[in-house]
């Protein structure tokens, strides 16, 4: 019987991109049970957006996620919307997409990033942290902004795509498809990859279901899940694409659906460059929002974003509520490390895409 | 979206001493008023339907009758149910036992608002420190 110890990773650690705390019961080289501990990045945001106006809240849950800001920015803006009464223009609506695929590239190519430095791949993170620079030069380029892109207005978009700017991104997006393979061979071509991914923290339907994992997460365990299909919110339902999903759960199955969707993105993106509809930008939104409450679920890149608002009808709300698609990926991590090598942890965590400062708020 | 009448039956079934009021809100989401003694019953009967997906998020809020906690789940469109309770050592039913993904959002319930889930395994504080001694913060007036 081997002796046990326990290793704490975290809050500050070399592993993890921000502050959270894993502890780890270790048998010789193997987990035996895992405990999580959040909340280092609460900042009270829910808390402080109930004595902000709409439009200043609309600045502070773009800064709810530095990955993923302009979808938080969609979804409550279409609460919003929705409480107010206000149809927005069909050219917003495909902007809005634009955006969100663009949003949904980017943290997917991070994502590799992360989980191929992770498991020793230094030149697979440098390649894709690489390639996620055309998007984040085609943000820049579009709204001012790599990271924060203030794009969003209660009642549609600030920016507009001018037809020099949509050729030159269509060009960007040939660049960066013409780069995919070097992923997608990754992915299939190379053994020693498939070797530190394949059968590795395995997510099955049944944790699907009961922690209500979302996203890329549940679409790899052959859940087809998806809200820009099932319940399609901007131009979705205008637009053609597929859900991608893979049946093993393992690390290698998140990389199969990511990559596949930042394939179906570009088409996405490339469909709206095409088909963008002449129009305004925005509609006139009033300051003061009619009382009543929204539900809206929109499709971030990690899975299902919600915000619930409640309006007592007078210029803020009495309750903004966020619940980002990290939360459930984070209950479900601690079942999957408990029986893993502890060389494969690290992968297992990188997997699973977590955004702390997102789940904290 | 949710076929009403197949929810109308359902809500009929798992609560004898009171029909809840169904309304279809401007987001589309559909809302359930449910007492907290039916609670259990009605996420079972749902978790037991073809449709049901999972529990997407539990939102506490206060407002000026007490407390109002929404269940919002997934069923291939949205449905949230509604449950009220006192501001004065609110407690509700815990759904963990049906949904182990129910554990942090009723932390956070618990944290942020103060509320007490009968049945939870584990209420320990999930966003504010260990040692917290300030009053909930969606409870606190403003400023504080």
């Amino acid at each position: 019987m081997m002796g046990r110890m326990t290793i704490p990773i975290g809050p500050q650690h070399p592993l993890l991109k921000e502050p959270y705390s894993v502890s780890l019961e270790m048998s010789g080289e193997q987990v035996v049970a895992a405990s999580l501990r959040v909340g280092y990045v609460h900042r009270g945001i829910e808390q402080l957006a109930q004595r902000r106006s709409y439009v200043q809240n609309l600045y502070l849950v773009e800064r709810v996620c530095g990955i993923c800001s302009h979808v938080h920015t969609t979804t409550y803006c279409q609460a919003v919307e929705r409480l107010a009464d206000l149809q927005i223009p069909e050219r917003a609506a495909y902007i809005r997409v634009l955006l969100c695929e663009l949003e949904r590239i980017h943290s997917h190519l991070l994502w590799l990033g992360v989980l191929a430095e992770a498991i020793g791949f230094t030149t697979i993170f440098m390649y894709a942290w690489r390639d996620r620079e055309i998007i984040l030069d085609i943000m820049d380029a579009l709204t001012g902004g790599r990271v924060s892109h203030a794009a969003n207005v209660i009642g549609g978009v600030r920016v507009d795509v001018t037809p020099p700017q949509a050729e030159w991104l269509g060009g960007r997006l040939d660049e960066l498809a013409g780069q995919m393979y070097l992923f997608e061979s990754l992915l299939h071509d190379d053994r020693s990859f498939q070797g530190r991914t394949q059968g590795v923290g395995v997510i099955d339907a049944e944790m699907v279901h009961s922690f209500g994992v979302v996203g890329p997460l549940a679409r790899a365990s052959g859940c087809r899940m998806d809200l820009r299909r099932d319940a399609p919110y901007a131009a979705y339902s205008r637009l053609d694409f597929q859900v991608v999903t893979a049946s093993a759960g393992d690390v290698w199955s998140l990389a199969e659906v990511r990559l596949g969707e930042i394939r179906q993105s570009i088409s996405l993106c490339r469909q709206v460059l095409d088909g963008l509809p002449e129009g305004d930008l925005a509609v006139k939104a009033p300051r003061r929002i009619p009382a009543g409450e929204a539900v809206v679920r929109c499709e971030a890149p990690r899975g299902e974003l919600l915000y619930y608002i409640r309006s007592d009808g007078s210029e803020r709300p009495a309750r903004l509520k966020i619940r980002t698609p990290t939360l459930p990926a984070l209950m479900v991590l601690p079942r999957l490390l408990p029986g893993l090598e502890a060389a494969d942890v690290a992968p297992v965590i990188a997997g699973t895409d977590l955004c702390i400062a997102c789940s904290d708020r | 979206m949710i076929d009403l009448e197949a929810l109308r039956e359902l809500l009929l079934g798992c609560c004898p001493a009171a029909i809840p009021s169904i309304q279809v809100g401007v987001d589309g989401e559909t809302y359930v008023d449910i007492s907290q003694d039916d609670l259990l019953g009605v996420v079972y009967a749902l978790m037991q339907t073809t449709n049901w997906h999972h529990l997407s998020a539990i939102t506490g809020s206060a407002d000026e009758e007490g407390l109002q906690v929404l269940y919002h789940v997934w069923l291939g469109a949205g449905l949230s149910l509604r449950v009220r309770c006192g501001q004065e050592a609110p407690r509700l039913p815990s759904l963990v036992p049906l949904i182990p993904g129910a554990d942090w959002y009723e932390r956070e319930a618990h944290d942020l608002l103060g509320i007490e889930f009968s049945g939870h395994p584990n209420l320990k504080p999930l966003l504010l420190p260990d040692k917290w001694d300030g009053p909930p913060p969606l409870l606190a007036k403003d400023g504080a």
